[in-house]
């Protein structure tokens, strides 16, 4: 990482706001981390094959589309023959030729070219295909020596000026891999939808929860190789596989994908490396997904969050919750991480930030300039206030927007004062489905809902008991439903209103299990606040 | 121009089985094939959804 960089990193982190021994201790780590990281290292250094011959399959990982803009999208695969845990290659560059078509049977190629995998990014590429129709599906391949892919499904972005009818796409979160199979993506993929938004936790970092019904195959990764392993793992799963075939990705991350509730440089256990271990994480998650070369980290420091248009129908805001934020507050002695608090004048603090000053300013700067019908805010947990004490007084979960409360009033003061259109918030984090009514002041009865919150179910990871749930319910009357199922919610958009529908498994121990609609609500156009269909 | 030309069967195997047929909504022949499956196996018997659960967020 250069100077400007670094200039650039430290501008959009909360570290510019640290007091000042805390400051120099970050910014220490941020040194060390960087010492550490060989991220941006030299592409072309080694020798590169152009036609190499494979024993076995590399593409055993699938392949990937994501970042749908009108004219491009990103196409993604890495080089990876073996059974999970072993799939490195020699050090040498690999030449890989992607061709994206008008049909699935490749008669009417729209672009084509040539992408180097190079072992510094684990032989991972992301093709930035560019040149395309608008609103167009495509079909796409990728061809290394005697090798072919299998053929993925991509569909770009409707035009700026489009004034298009309908979009349809569903979200996912949290899919700790021992805790269920992916039943959901099979069933996802039959949904026929636009694109799938996945809001974080995509892998789990710790092995956890009761149940198993299969194992993580080491233990909790904290190296560069440790992380890439961990993402081949859960990666290897056909049906995850398959749903990244079926349609393009918006992907941000949560916690899980570097450490359970770590905090921009603060990990749950103190870690004093926990920049190198971040660094690390970061490089792998990049690996990973469908992303564009703006999100390839520099040291421990990342740009993910991005907003995407669909022609004037929506507009996305997708956010990072965890890389600007302040450390939680009220934290246990000796001691990061979550905690759930009461009577904490720390967590009231108006300058506490859940995004940083930086992200915060281009969120509210975007949401001042959109003009799309429905504008929807994709971040990683549950905004609505959730009171965890039954009556009069109240605690709070200091790891989610209750722990940011000022944060949180600026963010639905500001979709409330730019007036933004059919402003929709869209979560993940908490393993349940919540659908919520948002205002900017909860104890006021009086405030009005700026916003509708759907807090999506988790694929697999275990969450809230029935018991659980209720009491929630009962004591914040706000947040209107909420259902412990695993599966994923499907939006769809038109003009007129917002259909959210809940898919919930039988099962998600049962590796083909049904899915079914458990709820369904509706947002109409100009009326914030879900209702039941 | 078709680019890769013939495929390679052996990859195309490893990979996934995309002749297979499917068995629900014919609208789309491309995801029918994607998601078709053999039968797979089922999680160890006597896994049930349980009561009381921790959660790691």
């Amino acid at each position: 990482m250069n100077q400007r960089h670094l200039a650039d990193w430290l501008r959009r982190t909360a570290v510019s706001n640290m007091p000042l021994s805390q400051r120099r201790r970050t910014l220490l780590r941020m040194a060390s981390a960087f010492a550490a990281s060989a991220i941006v290292a030299p592409l072309a250094s080694c020798a590169t094959r152009a036609a190499p011959h494979f024993a076995s399959d590399p593409f055993t990982l699938g392949i990937a589309s994501g970042c749908p803009r009108p004219d491009s999208v990103v196409l993604w695969t890495r080089l990876a023959p073996g059974p999970s845990g072993s799939h490195f290659l020699p050090p040498e560059n690999i030449e890989l030729q992607w061709e994206i078509a008008h049909d699935e049977n490749f008669r009417g190629i729209a672009r084509h070219g040539t992408v180097l995998a190079t072992p510094a990014l684990a032989h991972s590429v992301h093709a930035e295909v560019t040149g395309l129709e608008p609103a167009r599906t495509y079909w796409y391949r990728f061809k290394s020596g005697n090798a072919i892919s299998a053929t993925g499904r991509t569909r770009t972005a409707p035009a700026a000026n489009a004034l298009n009818q309908r979009l349809r796409f569903a979200f996912a979160s949290c899919q700790q891999y021992e805790q269920g199979f992916y039943a959901a993506y099979h069933h996802m993929a039959r949904e026929d939808v636009d694109f799938v938004v996945f809001l974080g936790d995509y892998i789990y970092e710790s092995s956890w929860g009761r149940n198993h019904v299969r194992k993580h195959t080491a233990g909790e990764p904290r190296t560069l190789d440790e992380y890439r392993n961990r993402y081949a793992l859960y990666k290897s799963d056909r049906d995850l596989q398959r749903m990244h075939a079926a349609a393009p990705w918006l992907v941000t991350w949560d916690d899980h994908e570097v450490k359970n509730d770590y905090a921009n440089d603060q990990s749950e256990d103190l870690d004093v490396n926990f920049l190198v271990r971040r660094a690390a994480a970061y490089q792998a998650y990049y690996e990973h997904m469908p992303l564009s070369l703006r999100s390839l980290p520099q040291g421990p420091a990342a740009l993910l969050y991005d907003s995407y248009a669909f022609g004037d129908l929506v507009n996305f805001f997708v956010l990072d919750d965890r890389q600007f934020r302040a450390h939680q507050a009220c934290q246990r002695p000796d001691r990061g991480g979550s905690n759930v608090v009461a009577n904490c004048a720390e967590r009231l603090e108006p300058a506490r930030t859940m995004l940083g000053t930086e992200q915060e300013n281009w969120l509210r700067e975007g949401l001042a300039r959109t003009r799309a019908r429905w504008n929807v805010v994709a971040q990683q947990t549950l905004m609505a206030q959730n009171d965890r004490t039954a009556g009069p007084n109240q605690s709070f979960w200091n790891d989610g927007w209750d722990g940011y409360p000022g944060a949180r009033a600026r963010l639905l003061g500001n979709l409330a004062a730019s007036h933004v259109s059919n402003p929709l918030v869209i979560s993940g984090d908490v393993h349940c489905t919540w659908v919520a009514d948002l205002k900017v002041n909860y104890d006021d009865a009086t405030s009005p809902v700026v916003a509708t919150e759907l807090c999506g179910a988790s694929i697999t990871s275990q969450g809230p008991t029935p018991k659980q749930i209720a009491a929630t319910l009962t004591e914040n009357p706000h947040i209107r439903y909420g259902n412990g199922a695993h599966g994923y919610l499907l939006i769809e958009l038109t003009r007129e209103r917002c259909t959210a529908t809940l898919r919930g498994l039988a099962s998600e121990k049962l590796v083909d299990s049904a899915v079914s609609t458990l709820a369904t609500f509706t947002v109409d156009d100009g009326r914030p606040g879900a209702l039941p269909a | 121009m078709k680019l890769f030309g013939r495929p390679n069967m052996r990859s195309l195997r490893a990979a996934w089985a995309l002749e297979e047929a499917g068995t629900e909504r014919a609208s789309s022949p491309y995801v029918e094939r994607l998601t078709a499956r053999p039968a797979l196996a089922r999680a160890p018997a006597g896994i049930r959804r349980i009561a009381n659960r921790s959660i790691r967020a």
